[in-house]
């Protein structure tokens, strides 16, 4: 007697085998691999004794993918794509939709409408920035790849590398204590060039010579401090108005003003980040403005007449400086981590 | 890949062919989308899946039930069939041929083989949050929201560790819109009883 089962799944012909009176081999019993509060619904992977499992969620429904140690081919750790296209429309929506508000509903409008629209455009500069920074800083930055001879799948690790290392080792860990460790040496061929790997499936101990070690300035942290002397700057402004306080302010502010040329000063080399100079040169345009504002406009355009200069001037003023300072801060946030994943600067070594 | 396993590795984000020197520690960068990868190589990238030709059957030896010129090797754990190496499926220590792993796979009851699942808890999340937004459509959905609850409560809707939380907050959400709606179809009514006696 012969039936081929692969034929009976495909045609729906009845199985020999009606119905699972006993389950041959207990639930393996998971626990997750990454563990963070905040995940993003991603595939995520879950470990068990014999394999990893893959899960898939769509929507309200999941799908597994369950890739056994033993054949676990091989590991692949990658930095994630950065969706640039998607971070630049956030941020022109942060650096733009309040700021548009409150221009919009300016004085012309009545007193009300104009605390109205300030207000509005406040909270929704407000949310945008949340949201964005929520969606920036939280999105896992490294992958690992886990191949088969038959399948693979990709598992987003976490934000920091050093972090994703550690999910990374655990899974080495996993699959070779559960495969027999390569067979010395084995010829790992492509069409460029051919690498050996020894029995501990790493290749030959490489001896590093002169590693170039990139100059550490403190452009970066220098860049940090003034924009928090914006903020500063800028609660300050609120807080001190018609106080006796209200020099604290000013000596900030000067600090603040004074800050943002050296900062200009320093970061030429075409390797800053663009984010970040352009939040020191919005600052500085904002600064720029306010006092062609207040020098010239008032006097020879008669902006006074309509309310443009005085308090609402230094509010608009601050809530800009409030707005840049924060961008500032968060476009060197993502600086700092996409360093991690930037290629590291070459090295040389005995082999080549 | 090859009979012996892998000679090439992919990029995972451009699909080129990764050069050898990912093997190394920190990696090397990909040539055609520069992302750098580092790779880690096990032995199951060389195994060979080539089948023997000793494993043909001579006279006196059992052969395979789906494959009866072929030795079998082992019995299935669930069915007893006689399986030769190529119908036997090793599941976590077991034998297992191909017919019963269709059989588990449609067994609500059998986890270890289940290939996706359904998350009846979100959906009744989602039907006892999202339609009460819009206040009118939740005097449908939340019965049903509620019903999903109530019927489905003790389903598996995840083989991996998953909490009731969503189930027990849908059931409280869609409890209070339905109590919100009775008072609101009671006093509607009181309110206009009054009326047509006054």
């Amino acid at each position: 007697m012969t039936s081929d089962p692969i034929a009976s799944l495909t045609t729906g012909a009845a199985s020999p085998v009606s119905t699972p009176d006993a389950v041959p081999v207990a639930a393996p019993k998971y626990r997750r691999l990454v563990r963070q509060w905040w995940r993003w619904k991603f595939d995520e992977a879950w470990l068990a004794a014999d394999h990893v499992l893959i899960v898939r969620t769509r929507f309200f429904s999941e799908r597994y993918l369950r890739l056994y140690w033993a054949d676990i081919a091989a590991l692949l750790f990658f930095p994630a794509a950065q969706n640039r296209g998607i971070a630049l429309i956030g941020e022109i929506i942060c650096l733009v939709a309040g700021p548009a508000l409150i221009l919009l509903g300016g004085p012309a409008g009545g007193r009300t409408f104009f605390t109205a629209s300030r207000v509005a455009g406040l909270s929704i500069a407000g949310t945008s920035i949340v949201l964005y920074s929520v969606w920036r800083f939280t999105r896992r930055r490294w992958n690992v790849e886990v191949l088969t001879l038959t399948g693979r799948a990709v598992v987003p690790l976490a934000i920091r590398r050093p972090r994703s290392e550690r999910y990374v080792d655990l899974l080495r860990q996993n699959v070779e204590s559960a495969q027999p460790p390569v067979e010395a040496p084995v010829e790992l061929l492509t069409e460029q060039s051919t690498i050996q790997i020894d029995a501990a499936g790493q290749p030959p101990p490489t001896a590093f010579l002169g590693a170039v070690t990139p100059e550490k300035r403190p452009i970066v942290a220098l860049h940090a401090a003034v924009f928090l002397l914006g903020i500063v700057t800028s609660a300050l402004s609120y807080l001190t108005a018609g106080s006796p306080w209200y020099p604290l302010f000013i000596f900030s502010a000067v600090l603040f003003y004074l800050g943002l040329p050296v900062l200009f000063f320093l970061q030429q080399g075409p390797e800053f980040p663009f984010a970040v100079r352009c939040a020191a040169v919005l600052n500085m345009s904002i600064g720029a403005a306010a006092l062609l504002g207040v020098s010239t406009g008032y006097t020879l355009f008669r902006l006074a007449a309509f309310g443009f200069a005085g308090p609402r001037m230094d509010n608009l003023v601050n809530v800009l400086r409030l707005i840049c300072c924060l961008f500032g801060i968060m476009s060197l946030w993502k600086y700092r981590i996409d360093r991690e994943a930037s290629p590291t600067p070459p090295q040389r070594t005995l082999l080549s | 890949m090859t009979e012996t396993g892998i000679a090439v590795i992919a990029c995972p984000r451009c699909g080129h062919e990764l050069p050898p020197e990912t093997v190394r520690p920190g990696g090397a960068a990909c040539y055609n989308c520069e992302t750098r990868v580092e790779t880690t190589v096990f032995s199951a990238a060389f195994r060979s899946h080539s089948v023997p030709r000793d494993l043909l059957i001579e006279s006196g030896e059992a052969g395979c039930f789906f494959h009866p010129d072929r030795i079998a090797v082992s019995p299935c754990s669930h069915c007893g069939r006689f399986l030769c190496n190529l119908c036997l499926i090793d599941w976590s220590g077991s034998s297992l041929c191909i017919a019963c792993i269709e059989v588990f796979q449609k067994a609500p009851q059998s986890s270890f083989l289940s290939a996706d699942r359904f998350h009846f808890d979100s959906l009744a999340l989602a039907l006892a949050t999202v339609p009460a937004l819009l206040i009118s459509p939740s005097i449908v959905s939340a019965p049903l929201a509620l019903g999903m609850v109530l019927f489905t409560f003790r389903k598996q809707t995840s083989i991996a560790p998953r909490y009731k939380w969503r189930f027990i907050l849908a059931g409280v959400l869609a409890f209070l819109q339905i109590a919100g709606w009775i008072w609101l179809l009671v006093y509607g009514f009181a309110q206009a009883t009054r009326r047509t006696g006054s």
